[in-house]
């Protein structure tokens, strides 16, 4: 039998170190993800207590699931890390493994080397003693054959001799058993541990299709961005949707609003004006001294009932002034610039351009109507249509406005 | 209709944690280069290679998620804050 050339053992490759820290990175991050997701759910639960409504529902929402992302991803992470960490494990334990079978098997391989050529030798010493044997033999077959003197002792130099070739042919046999003895002990620990390290090698395998089993199918869902449809986004353009009519519509209706309460408030003060001259001229001819008395009398009747509706059409004044103020900073001002800012923010759009937006759409609805209502008046022809000429002005007023203060935000935010 | 209680201040501070997650995942994804080859010569090479990939994917989706919310509440503060001046402007000069 011949021996191998080398041991035929091999050691599995790979860096367990490297693999180990590429476990400790995954829990690492698997802890800041962790710690991350208890930030976000700690930061809605701050916020919970001073801001409600739509809008905060939807950031509550997208919070956590933004958090329920970072907590998902840090379970595969914490997964990886064990996978790694297990195949680092055994992947360092097959290694030495194998390291310790090679190394046993290069021993066992140079004792074989070193009992076969002893093998080989007593092999030799034992066709040389069978040859002498062989030799002294014949040397007593011929002895036998000696007649005379000295027959005697020829014979038994013969046999002599003959002793001698049998007992170091006994030696010589007895040594090529030990030696192939040895020779086989060598090779069964050679085979030994040549199939050690074949069993670590296939542990090394099996490891790393057992890693690969595991992390090949992880893989980590990027969390939803803040600004989808979920939550308006604070980094997304607003979008030019026909929903930005609405600050045109609230500035043309309250232009609309405010020019005929305006109108109603002049007129108002228009006909005071003229009772009272009525009024007062009722009031002197009831004094007048050139009048007969039952024409005094007759003019302080009528002055008399003037007195009241005067009152009647003052009192009516202050509402006619409320209806304008509502009209001119409530609903042009006020309402308009949350309604446009409102719908804007409610339909997803980005909060700061809305606010800016709404701003601006009622800030020239409120222009635009004052600047309509006033050159129609001024034009005399189309006075009678100054409430239109406010409403068209102010829902002009509204969209530009609604536009430039889009456009106030958009440069705000490129500084 | 939503309500803002501003408190710029209290604002500023419950946001500053969020602003800190992106640079705590992108320090977290710098690490992450070190590793794409800890399996290199095995034959899980290209297992551990994919999934270090796949982080470098979405760690940054991450960083930014948490710098969007930072700014989305942050945002919602200043923009509620400003809607509140304007909202007291338009009540002030109604009351004149």
């Amino acid at each position: 039998m011949s021996l191998p050339t080398d041991t035929g053992v091999r050691v599995a490759p790979g860096d367990p170190g490297q693999l180990s820290a590429a476990a400790s990175w995954h829990s690492d991050l698997a802890d800041g993800l962790d710690s991350h997701a208890t930030t976000i759910d700690g930061t809605a639960g701050s916020l919970a207590g001073t801001w409600q409504g739509d809008a905060a529902s939807s950031y509550q929402a997208l919070s956590g699931m933004v958090s329920a992302h970072f907590r998902g991803a840090a379970g595969t992470s914490r997964s990886a890390a064990a996978s790694l960490r297990r195949y680092s494990s055994e992947l360092e334990r097959a290694q030495q493994e194998g390291m310790h079978a090679l190394s046993q098997a290069e021993h066992w391989l140079e004792q074989a080397r070193t009992d076969q050529a002893k093998l080989t030798a007593t092999q030799a010493a034992v066709t040389a003693a069978e040859a002498e044997v062989t030799g002294a033999e014949t040397g007593v077959v011929q002895a036998a054959n000696v007649v005379g003197h000295g027959a005697a002792a020829t014979a038994a130099a013969a046999a002599s001799r003959l002793s001698s070739a049998q007992s170091a042919l006994s030696s010589a046999q007895a040594a090529e058993r030990a030696a192939q003895k040895a020779l086989t002990k060598d090779e069964d620990q050679l085979a030994h541990w040549q199939a050690r390290g074949r069993q670590a090698w296939e542990d090394a395998i099996q490891a790393a299709e057992t890693a690969t089993g595991s992390l090949d199918p992880l893989c980590v869902a990027p969390p939803p961005l803040a600004a989808g449809p979920a939550f308006p986004s604070p980094l997304a353009g607003g979008s030019e949707l026909p929903i930005d009519l609405y600050g045109g519509a609230t500035g043309a209706f309250a232009g609309f609003w405010t020019s005929v309460a305006g109108g109603n408030l002049n007129a108002a003060r228009e006909e005071v004006q003229n009772l009272a001259a009525e009024y007062n001229a009722e009031y002197d001819a009831s004094h007048d001294p050139a009048l007969w008395p039952w024409e005094r009398a007759a003019a302080a009747e009528r002055a008399d009932d003037l007195a009241p509706e005067i009152r009647n059409v003052v009192d009516s004044e202050s509402g006619l002034a409320a209806d304008l103020n509502f009209g001119e900073h409530f609903l042009g001002y006020g309402a308009g610039g949350v309604l446009d800012a409102g719908i804007r923010i409610a339909s997803g759009e980005n909060v700061g351009r809305s606010a800016a937006q709404g701003v601006g759409a009622a800030v020239g609805g409120d222009v635009g109507a004052t600047v309509g209502g006033t050159a129609c008046a001024a034009s005399g022809l189309l006075a009678p249509i100054t409430p239109l000429c406010a409403a068209a002005g102010g829902a002009a007023g509204g969209l530009g406005g609604d536009l430039l203060g889009g456009l106030v935000d958009s440069l705000a935010s490129d500084l | 209709m939503s309500s803002f209680q501003v408190t710029p201040g209290a604002v500023s501070a419950a946001s500053l944690p969020l602003g800190a997650i992106s640079a705590a995942v992108a320090e977290l994804h710098q690490g992450s280069f070190a590793h794409g080859m800890a399996a290199s010569g095995t034959p899980a090479a290209g297992a551990v290679e994919g999934l270090m990939g796949r982080w470098s994917q979405v760690l940054p989706e991450f960083a930014l998620s948490g710098d969007r919310l930072a700014a989305a509440v942050l945002g919602a503060a200043a923009d509620y804050e400003l809607t509140d001046t304007v909202i007291a402007d338009a009540s002030e000069r109604g009351v004149e």
